[in-house]
């Protein structure tokens, strides 16, 4: 991509999504590094190999019951305003939720379109939750129990919900006028996302950084 | 045979002499060299076909006599007069009945006898000859003639035949009646015909003698349509099936009567066994002035041959063209609730009208539109009865465009029940793009937070949901130890309420 390209609206857009693209799967590598450099420091510090389910056991906090329901609605939420914003309107894919004019101008539409994607997420969330006990890093569910969180970060994680939100509010908006574009509120979206990806996943790459130093 | 055998040893004897006296030294089949050959004198010389020609045209001009002797000795009667048998040729079917229609396929046999031997027998040419009916004199029907070789006689019958495929059938004649055939034959010498034969038994005859008839078309199926009172320049067709057994060109005439029985027009179509259809509109039959009037048919037809004067014998009814207006239609046009042209909006239509004659007539005009090459879509059906005053008719307020109809240019077409001044029944008039907008709700519309609201909603409970499932928050470290699944054992045996399930979900912190 030409360096000039990246700093117009467009440029931004794409550059903002990939580093979304980027900031999420990197999460997911850093998290897995992370629970395997502390599976190795007990095996060294217990003399022993330590097996992943007992790691696991040990391991795991308690983060509460409002913050965890919260956080999996957060995350459900950044799953739903993501598919608002590149499968509502034809934005970066070449077909969309427009593509299906009937939908899309039913009077409930973006309440089916939104529960749909919120659906399929929870249920994706949830069968993830059944992976074998020494999978359980992969488990969404169970992401933030391998993490000291404190207060000021469980709310902000929180607070995504209202980000999400308006996200949503936003991608929703950009449905209405479509085929009009507006490339502010699509900077605007994407930045709200790319917020509250980087509130999500924190934690993850808090611990990281900690264990550098 | 005795003077063939005689021949054919003289001219060996002959050979052998001419040889020996007038023969070109000849090489050996041996010899490679032109001095090589020469060693071997005394013995036979080879005969080649070169060398025997080459001597005989010397022996020509040299022994003038002696060439004239083997002419003699050689020459073959062409005609071998007083033992020649003249071949027998006869007529033959094997058909039980001979009177035939035009149509009936027809197999006709020409069987040839000759007992001569091989040598003896002469090619035979044949020729067809047909009377048709009326006529005095036979017709040839083969131009060149058929050939017999001597050599495809039977070996135990000395019998062969010819099949005359050129005469399949008398479809081709344009009379009726007795048709006679025979064959001509000629050996080269002799010409004769079959007719010549006398007394001869079937199924081998001198002659054939048909009787040859002709199938009379027959009609059915009459129709007109459409039935009842119709309009003068409506599509009226009248519609019949003709038959001919024998598949002739058939001319059909159909004759149009008034109300008094008498004809006022006919038209003919040329045309093969099948249906019959005249449209009144391609040939103008009826015209404004016939409104009123019923009218009346019947059909003639021939097939070149026999004629049908009139079928069915009672005319048939129909048509009965009613009066109707003579509409004058004009300025059919469009509006929208906006400029902006979305295709939710309502739209209304309008169309003008007048009856250019004197009286009032309900006329029926029907709304329809399309959007791109999709099909019409009837909107709305409006009758108003029509005057020599015009007439505006409003469709007003109409929904008529879907969300796949946006982006696309539309049309709209009034249709009516009657012609207008151009002999047509609908107007047609493009209308304009249909805005490219789908969705048609504004972000602020009660409608959306409708949406949004209860989705945010539904999220949050789906969340709270999974953790009162999962139970990953306050037990995530009983989860593994396996205390959790204790628990909720003892919360099932506790029989707690729905309610009470969310009333605690609330109070936990």
């Amino acid at each position: 991509m030409p360096i000039d390209s990246v700093f117009n609206a467009e440029g931004l857009f794409i550059s903002g999504t990939i580093v979304l693209a980027i900031g999420l799967v990197l999460a997911l590598v850093v998290h897995i590094v992370n629970i395997h450099k502390v599976h190795r420091l007990m095996g060294i510090l217990q003399r022993k190999t330590v097996s992943k389910p007992n790691l696991y056991k040990e391991m795991t906090v308690s983060q509460g019951t409002n913050f965890t329901a919260l956080s999996f609605s957060s995350w459900i939420l950044l799953f739903v305003a993501i598919a608002f914003l590149y499968l509502l309107v034809p934005t970066v894919l070449p077909f969309s939720y427009m593509d299906e004019a009937e939908l899309a101008s039913n009077p409930m539409g973006f309440f089916i379109f939104g529960s749909v994607i919120g659906l399929i997420a929870a249920i994706v969330i949830f069968f993830m939750d059944k992976l074998p006990e020494d999978r359980r890093e992969l488990r969404l569910t169970e992401l933030y129990s391998f993490y000291s969180i404190s207060k000021g970060s469980k709310m902000m994680i929180g607070l995504t919900i209202v980000f999400l939100w308006v996200s949503i509010l936003l991608s929703a908006y950009l449905g209405t006028i479509y085929p009009e574009e507006s490339i502010t509120v699509e900077l605007a979206c994407l930045g709200l996302l790319l917020v509250s990806t980087g509130i999500l996943v924190m934690p993850i790459y808090k611990e990281a950084w900690e264990a550098r130093r | 045979m005795n003077r063939k055998l005689i021949c054919i040893l003289v001219i060996f004897a002959f050979l052998l002499s001419v040889q020996n006296v007038v023969g070109p030294a000849t090489k050996s089949a041996g010899s490679s060299g032109g001095s090589g050959g020469g060693g071997g004198g005394g013995g036979s010389k080879q005969v080649t076909l070169e060398s025997l020609l080459k001597s005989i045209q010397d022996g020509k001009k040299s022994k003038p006599a002696k060439f004239e002797e083997l002419r003699t000795l050689l020459w073959k009667d062409p005609i071998t007069s007083e033992e020649y048998k003249m071949p027998t040729v006869l007529m033959k079917y094997e058909g039980n009945n001979t009177t035939v229609s035009r149509n009936q396929p027809l197999e006709i046999i020409t069987v040839a006898t000759n007992n001569n031997p091989l040598e003896m027998r002469r090619m035979l040419d044949l020729y067809l000859e047909v009377k048709e009916p009326g006529s005095d004199k036979y017709e040839r029907i083969n131009s060149w003639p058929e050939k017999i070789q001597t050599n495809e006689y039977n070996e135990e019958t000395n019998t062969t035949l010819r099949i005359w495929g050129m005469l399949p059938s008398f479809a081709y004649l344009k009379n009726v009646g007795v048709v006679k055939v025979r064959a001509n034959i000629s050996d080269g010498v002799n010409k004769w015909s079959t007719t010549d034969y006398k007394d001869i038994e079937p199924p081998f005859y001198s002659e054939l003698v048909f009787n040859v008839t002709n199938s009379l078309p027959v009609m059915s199926n009459f129709n007109i349509t459409p039935s009842g009172l119709v309009r003068y320049n409506d599509p009226i067709e009248y519609k019949a099936d003709i038959a001919d057994a024998d598949g002739d060109m058939l001319n059909v005439t159909l004759h149009i009567l008034d109300e008094n029985g008498i004809e006022l027009r006919n038209e003919t179509l040329n045309i093969k066994p099948g249906p019959v259809s005249f449209k009144a509109n391609e040939y103008g039959f009826f015209k404004e002035a016939d409104a009123g009037k019923n009218f009346s048919c019947y059909y003639s037809y021939d097939d070149g041959i026999d004629f049908v004067s009139k079928d069915p014998v009672e005319p048939l009814k129909g048509p009965d063209i009613r009066k109707g207006p003579k509409l004058s239609v004009e300025k059919l046009e469009f509006s929208s609730s906006s400029e902006n042209y979305y295709w939710w909006e309502s739209y209304g239509f309008k169309v003008r009208a007048k009856n250019l004659n004197p009286e009032g007539y309900d006329v029926a005009f029907t709304l329809s539109t399309r959007a791109g090459n999709n099909e019409w879509n009837t909107v709305e059906t409006k009758t108003v009865k029509i005057g020599p005053e015009p007439t505006e008719i409003y469709f007003n307020k109409t929904n008529p465009f879907k969300v796949t109809d946006a982006g696309q240019t539309f049309y709209y077409r009034v249709k009516y029940s009657e012609y207008d001044q151009t002999g047509k029944d609908s107007m047609e008039q493009t209308g304009t793009k249909i805005n490219d907008k789908v969705v048609p709700y504004k972000i602020y519309d009660g409608i959306m937070i409708l949406n949004l609201l209860p989705l945010l909603i539904l999220i949050t409970l789906i969340g709270l949901f999974m953790e009162r499932t999962l139970k990953k928050g306050e037990e995530a470290h009983e989860h593994s130890s396996g205390k959790s699944r204790e628990q909720g054992k003892a919360q099932k045996k506790s029989g707690k309420s729905i309610a009470d399930s969310i009333a605690n979900l609330l109070r936990r912190g």
